[in-house]
């Protein structure tokens, strides 16, 4: 076996010790239309435990005010004893990234890209693992020092 | 539904970007914490002696906080809680609501109308309301945040997210909203924005 092969190899029993989302790229930095794909890794202790997974591709807004949501792509996959083998996760999500919206770091509202994971284990207790990515780029709003100040809360310091 | 610790470049837009954002504060997000005014154990076993009540308190006082928790509470022990979501209406029937393993929540009982209101206590059903002022109605707890629970959430946000924002300024917004969080909470995450910003 060549020295690639062996990494090739290697890299498919990651073991890891909480459940954990991988992108395709690091920084994930995605341009309208690209690909992403994403990896579901779990560690053996929780698989075996899991009754089905979502997969989601989604946007959604973060900020001061109510939230949007957005679902993009969805995959749900129940769990086989055969899927349930640590190390070694067969969930993947790939999809191509649409036009808009563009990822936003605004100051009152934030538009947000993010591959999530929800993990529904036998018991009925869901649990929420999230990625994010951002998608084009947008300049982030500035300062604007005119703003008018938190009572006595400047700086923030004592 | 859990919320598990992810990897984050805080360079990208995400809800990481801000500990004081709506996700995290909004009610529910954060824990009620008892205190020497509240204490939920005892809330539910007068509600479970009178079948209805008010929580009563000022806006952002932590009155939805509580009603979400004790619904959890209720809905453990087996009880159907039952929302009633004064914005998309009242409930179509509220005879057909009316069972012993029925609970009503409103949140905002000024918001309902007065045939609403007639025909709510005529039901007979067992029911929960946050309200602004007192009714006529068992009063189960009154909310009013003190400056230690305020810094106990506030140690509770920016535990889970850094920040530059300090306790003064939890503080000094804490008297200039009179103890409303939720407007406290707007002004840190106006703050973090800045502070986080800055060149």
């Amino acid at each position: 076996m060549s020295q690639q092969d062996t990494a090739v190899a290697t890299q498919k029993h990651i073991v890891v010790s909480e459940p954990e989302l991988q992108l395709d790229r690091t920084p994930a930095f995605y341009e309208p239309g690209d690909a992403v794909r994403a990896e579901l890794l779990l560690p053996g202790s929780i698989a075996g435990s899991l009754r089905s997974i979502e997969l989601s591709l989604v946007w959604f807004t973060v900020g001061k005010g109510d939230e949007d949501l957005y679902v993009s792509q969805f995959q749900r996959h129940q769990i086989s004893p055969a899927k349930g083998k640590p190390g070694v996760s067969p969930w993947l999500l790939e999809a191509n990234l649409p036009a808009s919206p563009l990822s936003y770091n605004g100051r009152a509202v934030k538009v947000c890209w993010a591959v999530r994971a929800r993990l529904f284990d036998k018991s009925g207790k869901v649990s929420l693992i999230e990625q994010p990515l951002r998608l084009g780029e947008v300049a982030q709003a500035p300062v604007v020092e005119s703003d008018q100040q938190v009572s006595g809360t400047s700086g923030g310091h004592a | 539904m859990t919320q598990l610790a992810t990897r984050s470049d805080v360079t990208l837009p995400s809800r990481r970007a801000n500990p004081f954002a709506t996700c995290w504060t909004r009610p529910g997000a954060l824990p009620f914490m008892d205190c020497d005014q509240v204490n939920q154990t005892e809330l539910l076993s007068r509600f479970a002696e009178v079948g209805c009540g008010q929580i009563l308190g000022p806006h952002g006082s932590g009155k939805t906080t509580l009603l979400k928790s004790i619904g959890r509470q209720l809905a453990r022990e087996g009880v159907n809680v039952v929302q009633w979501d004064l914005e998309s209406g009242e409930p179509a029937s509220l005879a057909r609501l009316t069972c012993q393993q029925n609970v009503l929540f409103i949140d905002g009982y000024e918001l309902l109308s007065l045939a609403a209101k007639i025909r709510l206590r005529l039901s007979g059903m067992r029911w929960i309301a946050t309200t602004h002022r007192r009714l006529g109605a068992p009063l189960l707890a009154t909310v009013t945040p003190s400056l230690g629970l305020a810094q106990e959430l506030f140690a509770i946000l920016t535990n889970r997210i850094s920040t530059e924002v300090q306790l003064p300024a939890l503080t000094a917004s804490y008297h200039c909203h009179d103890g409303n969080l939720r407007e406290v909470w707007f002004d840190l995450y106006d703050l973090h924005e800045r502070l986080s910003r800055r060149g």
